[in-house]
């Protein structure tokens, strides 16, 4: 058969395509229409399942792989389509919509804020570059804050998600999938560590210097140039300087932060001993309401992905069509189950870009579960 | 529930803290002592995340209150309460005589009565003016005409006074009395309870004398639930299988109260024993057994007393046991 010919049935063949391509989308259309009269989620899994087992039954042995990537993106595309038709994010779109309007002008300068730790820890330091005056509760740890203002008795919560030297902070992450809450603010700040003593307590009496790991960790050059100083870990920084304020012992001092100075009555021995001199931590504050502020310029998502080959790589690629840069991809596993991670992803762009709202609708229509966490702005 | 705070908690958070328990619906009966803030919750605290308050930095520690009475409760209010009576204390080490007739009869007998208590040394002087007796028959008292008398006698010796209302009717002639005495009897009329809640009198509660313990600090919680605070249980005896004396003068009771509850406890051996030669003994078993006050008859003719003849002691006698009552207080204070 001359190659003309081939070229001639495949060109027949594709007008077929596109025929029944065009009907497969006015049927996707209705389909879509009977969703959102019966409030039902766009994405189906177990129709996908089904479709994918019959028509890969029905498929040659040697087009079994191609037949799965076409019916995969034949339905993705369906799911984009009625995304699209029944509007994107739907419920999140219209919460966006609404906080931005109903959110006052000015983040507050006064509030009630849930913090981990005792007075002086680095929380603090973060909460106080967030409000001018804040009434701070201080609670044992971090699943406190959350459930703090989940009930409500406190309006806002701070709590680290990441240091730049020492990485993510896994236990607020693996939180985050438990509580209910909304991101409204993020903060960038400075983590100097400084070695306090008790007044009248000299440098070559120290034996045991006490701070929380990730405090040690920063400060390792300068730790492991005193001789015959033993680093003790303790629950965090602040509570490292209350303690030892505390003891009788004129042989002990902290890694801590300046405010403990003034805080526990010390004296500074050493500023500012981190390895490094960018040592900077990232707070979020938290809050149990939608709150919008002006200049909202990241979004934050959770999501679970369905456990197929290139999932995470289809989420990706409408990021990329869409035009939306990733900040942040964090995954952690999700308990009780093999393998299987939830994603979070902070979105750079304003929240006020209409690609972003179709963005997070094309997502939510890709996931398992998708939780919207909030829109909101850096302090620097 | 209580919840004990760290000492020198910071007062916005304090503050902070009760206003969200408020919020939930709780009450919050918030104890300020020299040495620590206890926070009782009163209401159903079963909705409240017990553990979210015990991660709070400023919480020293969360106790579950299983007693049913809150108010009067020691837990809520470790010091003792001490009551003050136009300048007379009462309660946290500060003991109180209360010495008087059975019934107010006529201004002669109160005036002359309560002249002699006051030589005497007692603090209040108490007096029936409505007098709750077990026959319709008897002498029922001089009511308003009794009070008018007892406040007479407190304008000459400036002793405070102390007489019992056995009816919310009642209530408007009661406006000048110093301490609401509720008898016995009606111990457990609660709407009466609710309604000297609501006023800011001092309240003499006693023990019904077939009541538990529990049972009156049950009654002492209404009254405390409604507001009123300044609460002063009595025991005067209780119904047993004890012949020869009217009722069991419960002395346990004493030590008892003073660890469940902060409200000053009062004993009145006239009623339980109903024998005035067995009073003096009794009134100083209850000082060793540590009450912070009495309640004792005094008639200047029991013989010729118009009620409870048999339970009165003389003038004569009540001066004597006066000074040994002193002398029991101090060895055993």
């Amino acid at each position: 058969m001359e190659n003309t010919d081939l070229r001639r049935q495949i060109d027949e063949i594709d007008e077929q395509i596109v025929e029944l391509f065009s009907k497969r989308m006015d049927i996707s259309a209705e389909i879509a229409a009977y969703k959102q009269r019966n409030s039902l989620p766009i994405r189906d899994p177990k129709r996908e399942r089904e479709k994918v087992a019959h028509v890969l039954e029905k498929t040659p042995e040697a087009y079994k792989d191609y037949t799965y990537s076409l019916f995969s993106l034949l339905m993705e595309l369906s799911r984009s389509y009625q995304g699209r038709l029944n509007g994107f994010g739907g419920d999140v779109t219209n919460a966006v919509k609404k906080a931005v309007e109903s959110t006052d002008k000015l983040f507050p300068s006064y509030a009630t804020v849930a913090c981990q730790g005792i007075e002086g820890a680095n929380s603090q330091i973060a909460c106080d570059r967030l409000f001018k005056n804040a009434n701070i509760l201080y609670f044992k740890d971090f699943d406190a804050v959350f459930s703090a203002i989940e009930k409500g008795m406190c309006t806002y919560g701070v709590v680290p998600v990441e240091n730049s030297s020492a990485g993510t902070v896994n236990k607020v992450y693996d939180l985050m999938t438990r509580h209910n809450f909304y991101i409204v603010r993020s903060v960038r700040t400075k983590i100097e560590h400084n070695l306090l003593a008790k007044p009248g307590v000299k440098m070559e009496d120290v034996r045991e210097i006490y701070s929380h790991e990730q405090a040690i960790n920063q400060c390792s050059k300068f730790l492991s140039s005193l001789r015959g100083v033993r680093a003790v870990p303790c629950e965090n920084t602040a509570m490292a300087a209350q303690m030892v304020a505390e003891s009788p012992r004129n042989d002990i001092a902290a890694l801590a932060s300046r405010p403990c100075i003034k805080l526990y009555g010390l004296n500074c021995l050493r500023e500012d001993v981190q390895n490094v001199d960018n040592n900077y931590t990232r707070f979020i504050c938290i809050s149990k309401n939608l709150e919008i502020y002006p200049g909202a310029d990241k979004t934050s998502v959770m999501l679970t992905l369905p456990h197929e080959q290139g999932s995470l790589y289809k989420l990706l690629s409408k990021l990329y069509a869409l035009g939306i840069n990733l900040n942040k991809l964090e995954s952690r596993p999700l308990p009780n189950r093999d393998f299987e991670f939830m994603f979070y992803f902070d979105l750079d762009s304003p929240v006020y870009a209409p690609n972003l709202m179709q963005c997070i609708g094309e997502m939510k229509a890709a996931c398992d579960s998708f939780t919207y966490l909030g829109s909101y702005s850096e302090l620097m | 529930m209580i919840v004990e705070l760290k000492p020198n908690t910071a007062k916005q958070r304090q503050d902070r803290l009760v206003e969200w328990l408020e919020e939930l619906g709780l009450g919050v009966h918030v104890f300020e002592g020299e040495s620590k803030t206890v926070l009782g919750l009163i209401g159903d605290t079963s909705k409240v995340d017990m553990e979210l308050i015990s991660s709070l930095e400023i919480v020293e520690r969360v106790k579950k209150v299983n007693e049913t009475f809150k108010c009067c409760n020691r837990r809520f209010h470790p010091d003792d309460t001490v009551i003050d009576v136009r300048g007379v204390k009462i309660g946290g080490g500060n003991f109180c005589v209360m010495a008087g007739p059975c019934s107010v009869e006529s201004e002669e007998q109160i005036m002359t009565i309560a002249r002699a208590v006051k030589k005497a040394g007692t603090h209040m002087l108490r007096g029936g003016a409505f007098k709750p007796r077990t026959s319709p028959y008897d002498f029922q008292g001089l009511k308003a005409e009794g009070i008018r008398l007892l406040i007479e006698a407190r304008k000459e010796t400036g002793l405070p006074i102390v007489t019992e209302i056995m009816s919310i009717a009642d209530l408007p002639l009661f406006e000048d009395v110093d301490v609401l005495q509720v008898g016995a009897r009606n111990m457990q009329n609660f709407d009466l309870l609710k309604v000297l809640g609501q006023t800011d009198k001092p309240i003499l509660l006693k023990r019904g004398l077939a009541n538990t313990l529990k049972e009156l600090l049950m009654s002492a919680e209404y009254i405390m639930a409604s507001g009123n605070e300044r609460v002063i249980l009595c025991e005067r005896g209780i119904r047993t299988y004890s012949d020869y004396m009217r009722n069991t003068l419960d002395l346990s009771a004493v030590p008892m109260l003073h660890e469940l509850s902060h409200l000053p406890v009062v004993v009145d051996p006239s009623h339980a024993t109903g024998i005035a030669r067995m009073v003096p003994p009794m009134t100083l078993a209850a000082v060793a057994a540590g009450c912070d006050g009495l309640e004792i008859e005094v008639h200047n003719d029991p013989k010729n007393a118009l009620s409870d003849s048999a339970q009165q002691l003389t003038p004569e006698e009540f001066e004597k046991l006066s000074k040994r009552i002193l002398v029991v207080r101090d060895a055993v204070t």
